[in-house]
This record gives C-alpha cells, structure tokens and sequence, in this order.
C-alpha cells in the first residue's frame, strides 16, 4: 500500500499548476508521508478511507484554488481553453446542483450501470483477457497427449513420452513438467497442516521465467535419484507457518512422513500451475526426480506429468506442432501400444488454462452487463433531455446573449461528462464491493479466479467508459438545445412549447429503446432461470440433502492386502454402529467407493458366464460395497428382489444387486434375478435391482451399476455415509469423534456432504442464473423509471391540454385511459423489438443452458408480463396526476 | 505575475497568520507547521498538503518567510524543506495581532468577550 499510495498521490500532483509542483514536489510528498502517520485518522478498516478522502478533498480544494487564482491574474478577456473550461465545469456543477433529483436519480442509474461493469469486467478481465504472469508469456506453450477414443480431448503426459520429447525437439527454448504430489501433514509445530506439493523439473524456472525471491532455484543435482530432499515454498506457506522469518533458508520442514530442505521462497505474485482456486494454491515445489528406470517403457502406462514450453524466438505455434506431432508419429512406429489411441496437440499456454467454453462464457457476462450499461445510458440521456427541456428558456437566454451554438452544445456536454464521471467514481467504489461478492458466489473451478480483482487496467477501463458514455448520452440534448428557437421560447414565457414535439418524440424512442433492451435480458434472465429449474427438476436417483460423508483408513501393518482387508473391515463395521447411536443420525452405512456426485467412482469389467469381459471404458459397471442401510441414506428405491443383508458377510455366497440401466445393459430383456454375472472375474448372484443413480450429477447419464455386500468387498477404507437429521455440519464432529474413539489410529477425513458435491456440479449455472435474473430485474427497473420519467413529462408538458379537456367535459377515467394508452403503446413497440432480438440472440447463449428449447413460450410470455405489469405501474402515478388536474388551476398556471 | 489585490499593505488570510505564528520560535518544516497549527487550535484548524503549500507559496512571494538552509541536514529529505520567518513577515504579524488585539479589547468593553480572567 505504502509505496503504491504514494505513486498515486504523486501522480495526482498534476492536478497543481506546474510551477508550483515543481517548485513543492518534494515537500508535498514528504508531507504525504508524514501525514499517512496522523493519529487523527483513527484506525482499523476506515483509516485508509479518512485519510484519502481528507487528502483528495485537499487536493482538490487547492488544485481548484490555483486555477482561481490564475484566471483572476489573467487580464486577456479572451479566456484561456483552460479557463473556458473550469467555467463550463462551475457551470455544469451550479446546473447539477440545482435540480438534484434529475442529478441523483442519473447518479443512481449511472452508479448501477458502471459499477456492475466493472466488476464483471474485472473477472472476464482476470480469467479470459490479461496475458499470463510471465515475461514474453505467447511463447509458452502447452504441450499435452490429446485421447483419440474421446475426440481428441487434451490429457496429461506419461514420463516416458515427456523425456523422449525433451531430448528430440528443437523448436522450444526448454522445456518443463510437473506434477501433483499429493498432500502432506506436518509433524512437529502445531497447528498440524495438510500442505499440498507440486513436483517440478529444475527447467521449468527457466522456462516461465522467474526466480524464487530468496534461496536458490532447483539444479539438475536435486534432481539426481537419492538428492537430498529440498523444497521451494510458497510466499503463503512462508508468511504463514514461519511468520516470514528472514532466515527461512536451509530450515527443515517436518512431515508425518519425511524432512525437507527448505532451498528457496518464491516471490508473493507467483504460483505454478494457473489454475482454480484448487489447483493454485500449492504451498511447496520439489524437484521431480526421476530414475532411468522410469525411462522404460512398460506394459501399464501412467499420465500425470503437464508439459510446458518456451518456444525459440522466431518459432511459431504451428512449426511447433508439426515438429511435435512428427515426433510423436516417429515414437508411434516404435511403440505401437503407446500410441494407438494418443494424439499430441501444442496449445499456448493460455488457451489450455482458459479454454474457448470459460472464454465464451465471459464473453456472455461481458455482453449482458454491455446492455445493462447502454440502458443506463438511454435511461441518463432521457433524464438529461427532460432537464434541458425545462432548461430551454436558460438556454434561449444564454443564446440571446450571445453564446454561440458549440457554447450552449458544449456546457451540455461538459455537464454530462461531469455526471459520468461522478457516476463512476461512485460505480468503482460500488464495484470493489461487487467485485468481493462475484468472487465468492464464482465456482470454485473457474480458472484464475484468485487474480480477480479492481486495478489499475479495470479502472482505467471504467474511467473510458464514462468517458464513452458521457459523450454518448450527452450529445442527444447538446445537438437538441444548441440551436434553439430564442424568439418561440421566450415569447412563450417559461413553460416551452417549441422544444416540445420534437424532444418528446426523441424521448419516446429513448424509452422504447430502453424497454426493447430491458427486454432482451429479462427474456435471457427467463431462459436461464428455466433452464435452471429443469436441472434441479432431474431426478438423480437419490437425495443429496443431509448426506454426510466421513472417509475412514485404519492403518494396517499388515503387507499382505488379504490380511489387511480382514483387519480394517471389523473395525470399520464397529465404527459404523458407533456412529449410528450418534445423536442427529437418521441411518448409517458404510460405502467401499467414491461418494456419488463426487466424480470419484470405481468401474469393473463385466462378463456373463460364457461370453468375453467387457472391457469397453464406457460399458463397465459402477461397484459399491454398501451395507444395509444405504438405501435409507440415500433414499434411493429397490424395484424387485432383496437389498444387501446383514447376513451377507465375509464367507456368505457372494451376492449383487443390480441397478435397472445394469439389467437393460447386461441382461436385456432377460430376467437377471438368481442370474450369475461376473465381475472383476467375480461371480455373483443377482438378488435384487435398485434404481439407478445419475453419479456425475444431474447433467450426467444413468450408469450401469452393481452393488455388493461391503463385506464381501476387497477396500481396507471406507465412507461412513449417513443421513442425518439436523445440519449435516452440526453431525459432522460427533461422527469424526465417534470414528476415532472406535479407530484410534486410522486416518479419519475431512468430512463432504452430498449437498456439496452437488452445489459444485451446478456452481456456474447456478452463477449464470443468479447474475443473468440481476440485470434482467436491473434492466426492468431502469427501464420503468424510464417509462415514469417519460409519462410524468408528457402530463407536465400538457397540464393545460388536459385542462382544457377536463373543463369541456372529458371524465377523469377517460383521461388516465389516455395516459396509461400512450405508456402501452410504448411498451408495445420495445416488447416486439425486444422480443425479436431476444429470439434472435437466443443462440448465442444455447449453449450455456441446460436443456435448451427453442423460442420457449413460457419464458415470453412471463417476460411480456412482468414488463406490462411494472410498465402500468411506473405509468400509473403520472396517468393518476393527469386525471386529478384541476381544469381552473391549469388553465390560471399559463 | 503580481499577486492582484494584496498592493495596500498586509492582510494575512487566517491560514497564513497561523503559518507565522507557528514559524515565531524557530524554523520549522511543512508538517511541522501543521502540528504545531493543530496543536495550537485543538485540531479544530487541520490543513492539507495542497492549502499549507499554496499559504507557504503566497507568504513566500510576498516575502514574509523564506527557506531555511539547514546546512545539508539528511533530516530534510524525509520532512521537506524548513522556512523561517522574514523580518517583513515579523512585522505583517505584529501589524495583524495589534488589530486582533484590538478588536479583542472593543469586543471586551462591549461585553461580548469576558474581562481577563
């Protein structure tokens, strides 16, 4: 902050004439420096606000004192440009100042408009826009095998491959990989931390371009088979668990399971991979050792390593790819299995952080508050033109007195622009706060989301935009009122009839304009609203809400798995039936693989007796080991036969059942029950068949699954899954305490509940919903102001009309039939527009909704209704005013 | 450029009778006239950087103070520059409290002020 704030404060010395900045520089930044120490800006989260706003307000008063000054000194009549334009800006400050409910109500719309855009921008900023963190970032490259079974789709590396790559290719600078490696709890100093690890080669230093701010980076002697054990840690991990001490270099770091040298400390802006929150926030590199060993090519491969890449200047991505992907059909001759089903793609670095579908999802939100914004600005320009009507006499004097058009066209604009700035100052201030709650509601999975944030780049771009929209709802009134008709005005006295038609005319279309946009995205808001409820009306198979989940591993000190799984399963039975007596818990079972909904599932190979296993990735089935409780937990339905027993244990006959998109898929149309069906190459006894579950979520398919005694099962851990009463958090303690008073010594987990697998899996639809219904309901009320400006205009302008009309007889309903008439007319027109650009538009957002219909007539329907409802309602009040004008009043007012 | 409507003797604007009241004792630099001024009014007189510069600026045209050279004091670089009092500005003070001191001692014999306590 320091440093930064007196960078800005230096930078807004400008604001002084130039003698005297030159002459003061020093000493005002040496005050500044001082005064950032007064006591009198009290403390805490505010301090930082008092003194910047007594320290602008200084600046400002003095700045503008000068400027005073020098325009008295100035004795050449014809004023400067400089002083032509602090007189314009006294001007539009003394105009703003005096009709404030005109000024704050533009204030408040321009506030909303720009304050929303910059948040949003600020995050489409971060994640799809901003260039990478590294020198020279375009000439990183990814470089990923690609899975040809599953349409190419970018994977991880096997070693064998990145080394063979490395040691042949010629077009990159260097070239570098890492690796996950997993978790580590700390020995030693409390508070016990689980730090996450990322494996790196020496060369990715090189290749990214950066050096740890203290220690040295890795070497290729860290990398050797048996180095000691050296780590580079994290500006975060340094700060928080050796409260930055100096002389971190060379310490030990103690794990459960190992020590390591602490070499280095990476600066506080770098992180490796760039990914979501999860996958950026490492806490220690260490070096990637690998054996000569690893070189060997074996039966079984393994892919975990991401590749990253410096290309050689002059290089381009393409020569690249074809280098690449030569080398890899040159490697495909030699080992035919490794490559059959493995392509190779080289992507820059960027575009494999960000992919096109998180691109084109920001390039949404950049879009629908882009028509939040112009209604803003519509919404302004209307505001300003009903002020400049009421105006047109001023104006007709000012024209009288000899101001020239471009005088009376530029004091408009300069109040305009004044109104944009003021509206953006506050729109920014609006936006930190936005900026804080977008960053809370984003999914987790969202890459860079860490980075979001308003700096410099977003304000500047919220300084153009006011720039942009000053000028462009400021030059409908300055080319409407630079020419005005002096004589009609003034001979009229106040009240205007000349400037009459063609401003009212001019402000229709504003507003229709307003409603037609407001309608495009109350139409977007309907679609992903009721995309939305479709999802969450997908029926998974099980309920999710008050799943509690509590993974459980004894430990063993038994090699052999057989014995191992003998010891562990007693012990996880007893801490099941400890949990059970619980308070809050409804029903508990134990579960031998990944929780549902989590993404982390186990699949088997398949066969009937008599025919060939299924190998095929997608026609295994899904294998849980559960006990007889699960069905309660998760509230899933058993369609025929009998579930899991508490007599199907260890020695029983082995028994399965079936999920009904198992039997269609293995049996057809055949029977299954007291069937065999083989899997692992296990035979088991159909007994029963459950409904399936969607277990990637509601946008996932029904697998086939099997579900087998736990008992029976071949896991030494377990999920203790249970549906609680209460709030699984509240349950959550007791089920961990009860679980390690059973197993002391077994590792007991952090504990999930389904509800959240589940929020993550809907995270950016429920995000897309949440911003889209925002602007669709910012858009209707901008847009109803609009229309209650528009219509409280026209009965001003036409008290004595109606007047008139109500003295020859009409009666108070035919008048406010008149008005309310007019406000449909306009509704009208916006909605057929509207509703044609939305219908139009509506492919451009197809693909982020679930489940998409074509022109969905509820969606339009609920629009035109919300629209004519909160348009009555803005018009009502006007359409009453007008029914109400007393005939003797307004025809005395002339 | 000379500084229009101050050519009929001095006439200290309130900010600039405090800045040489403060500068009295001694050389003083910019922020430590601002304490001192602070002090002096219980905090009810706090300046900014931009107004305590522009006074400095006037009272320094005008001749009423002038920098002090501290003689390559390393203190100077972090507080700013120091002034001092010039006998003009002495004078100018002494001119203005005779008139405060008299409009203290009407403002007493009409009863608006207490009498000396």
């Amino acid at each position: 902050m320091g440093a930064r704030g007196e960078r800005i404060f230096s930078a807004l010395l400008r604001l002084y004439p130039r003698a005297f900045r030159q002459r003061y520089r020093d000493d005002l930044l040496a005050f500044f420096r001082q005064d950032r120490e007064h006591p009198q800006y009290g403390s805490g989260l505010l301090r930082p606000v008092r003194f910047w706003s007594a320290t602008l307000r200084d600046l400002v008063r003095a700045a503008w004192g000068h400027h005073l000054a020098a325009r008295a000194v100035e004795v050449s009549p014809s004023a400067s440009v400089s002083g032509r334009l602090s007189g314009d800006l006294r001007y539009a400050w003394r105009g703003l100042w005096a009709s404030p409910g005109v000024a704050s109500a533009a204030l408040v719309v321009l506030t909303l408009g720009i304050g929303t855009s910059t948040a949003i921008f600020s995050v489409v900023d971060a994640v799809a826009l901003r260039g990478l963190p590294f020198q020279e970032a375009d000439r990183l490259m990814s470089v990923a095998e690609t899975n040809l079974m599953d349409g190419g789709r970018p994977m991880t590396v096997a070693l064998q491959n990145f080394l063979e790559w490395r040691a042949q290719q010629r077009v990159f600078e260097s070239m570098a990989a890492s690796a996950g490696a997993g978790r580590f709890t700390t020995a030693g100093a409390p508070p016990a931390e689980n730090l996450r690890a990322v494996r790196i080669t020496s060369s990715l230093f090189e290749v990214l371009r950066v050096a740890p701010a203290m220690g040295r980076p890795f070497d290729a002697r860290d990398e050797r088979t048996g180095a000691p054990q050296v780590a580079i840690i994290s500006d975060g991990l340094w700060r928080r668990r050796f409260h930055a001490r100096p002389d971190i270099i060379g310490q030990a770091m103690t794990f459960e399971n190992g020590t390591w040298e602490i070499v280095g400390v990476m600066p506080r802006s770098f992180t490796y991979p760039i990914g979501s929150v999860v996958v950026s926030a490492v806490d220690f590199w260490a070096p990637f050792v690998s054996s000569p060993r690893d070189a060997i090519r074996t039966p079984g491969r393994t892919y975990s390593l991401t590749v990253v890449a410096r290309l050689r200047p002059g290089e381009t991505q393409v020569r690249a790819a074809a280098e690449m992907t030569r080398i890899r059909d040159a490697l495909a001759v030699e080992h035919p299995r490794w490559f059959a089903d493995r392509g190779i793609i080289v992507r820059p670095l960027q575009n494999a952080i960000v992919g096109a579908e998180v691109r084109s999802w920001m390039l949404l939100l950049l879009g629908a508050v882009g028509f939040v914004l112009l209604i803003a600005c519509l919404n302004v320009a209307n505001l300003l033109l009903a002020r400049a009507v009421g105006r047109s006499r001023e104006v007709a004097v000012r024209a009288a007195l000899g101001a020239s058009p471009w005088d009376l066209a530029r004091a408009l604009l300069v109040e305009s622009l004044l109104l944009s700035v003021l509206g953006s100052a506050c729109g920014v201030l609006a936006a930190f706060w936005g900026v804080r709650i977008l960053r809370a509601t984003l999914p987790e999975h969202l890459p860079r989301l860490t980075e979001v944030g308003v700096d410099l780049r977003v304000l500047g771009v919220a300084a153009l935009a006011a720039l942009v929209t000053g000028v462009l709802f400021g030059t409908l009134p300055a080319l409407q009122f630079s020419r005005p008709d002096v004589a009609g005005v003034l001979r009229h006295g106040g009240r205007s009839q000349s400037g009459g038609p063609v401003s009212e005319r001019l402000r229709t279309i504003l507003v229709m304009a307003e409603v037609a946009l407001a309608v495009v995205l109350l139409a977007g808001a309907g679609l992903f609203i009721s995309s939305f409820v479709r999802l969450m009306q997908i029926d998974l198979g099980l309920n999710p809400e008050h799943v509690l989940a509590v993974g459980v591993a004894p430990r063993s000190a038994s090699l052999d798995r057989s014995a191992a799984i003998a010891a562990a399963h007693p012990l996880i039975m007893a801490a099941l039936e400890r949990t059970q007596a619980v308070p809050g818990v409804v029903a508990a079972s134990a579960l031998s693989s990944g929780l549902p909904l989590s993404g982390n599932s186990m699949s088997v190979p398949v066969q009937l007796p008599g025919q060939q296993p299924v190998f095929r990735g997608d026609d295994e089935a899904f294998v849980h080991g559960v006990t007889p409780k699960y069905l309660d937990v998760m509230r899933s339905t058993l369609i025929r036969g009998r579930w899991i027993e508490a007599g199907d244990v260890a020695g029983s006959p082995p028994v399965v059942v079936l999920s009904d998109e198992a039997v269609r898929r293995y049996f057809g149309s055949r029977d299954p029950m007291d069937r065999t069906i083989i899997l692992n190459e296990a035979p088991r006894t159909v007994v029963g068949i459950v409904r399936g579950v969607r277990l990637g979520g509601p946008e996932s398919e029904v697998p086939p699954e099997a579900y087998i005694p736990f008992l029976q099962s071949d896991q030494r851990s377990a999920d203790i899954v249970v549906r609680t009463g209460p709030d699984p958090a509240l349950v959550a303690p007791h089920v961990q305490a009860a679980i390690r008073t059973v197993i002391p010594n077994a590792v007991v987990y952090e504990p999930q509940t389904l509800a959240q697998h589940f929020g993550a899996l809907v995270a950016q639809r429920k995000f897309n919903m949440i911003v889209l219904a925002l602007f669709g309901s910012l858009a209707v009320v901008i847009a109803s102001v609009g229309i209650y400006g528009l219509m409280a205009f026209v009965v001003a302008q036409r008290t004595r009309e109606i007047g008139v009309r109500i003295a020859l007889g009409a009666v108070p309903a035919g008048i406010l039939q008149m008005v309310l008439g007019r406000a449909t007319r306009l509704m009208v027109v916006g909605l057929f527009v509207g509703l044609a650009g939305a219908a139009a538009l509506e492919q451009l957002v197809r693909a982020f909704l679930f489940d998409a219909r074509a022109h969905d007539p509820a969606v339009y329907g609920a629009v035109v209704i919300v629209l004519l409802v909160t348009g009555f309602v803005a018009a009502f009040g006007p359409a009453r005013r007008a029914a109400r004008v007393d005939p003797l009043e307004a025809l005395r007012a002339e | 450029m000379t500084p229009v409507g101050r050519g009929q003797g001095p006439d200290l604007t309130p900010i600039a009778f405090e800045v040489l009241l403060s500068l009295v004792d001694g050389p003083q630099h910019g922020y430590g006239i601002k304490l001192d001024i602070e002090a002096r009014t219980a905090g009810e007189l706090s300046l900014g950087s931009g107004t305590l510069y522009q006074a400095i600026q006037r009272l320094e045209r005008e001749g009423l103070i002038t920098e002090a050279r501290s003689g390559g004091d390393r203190s100077d670089a972090r507080r700013g520059r120091s002034y001092r009092l010039q006998p003009a500005g002495r004078a100018a003070l002494h001119t203005h409290l005779r008139r405060l001191s008299r409009v203290v001692d009407y403002a007493r014999s009409r009863k608006l002020l207490p009498a000396t306590e």
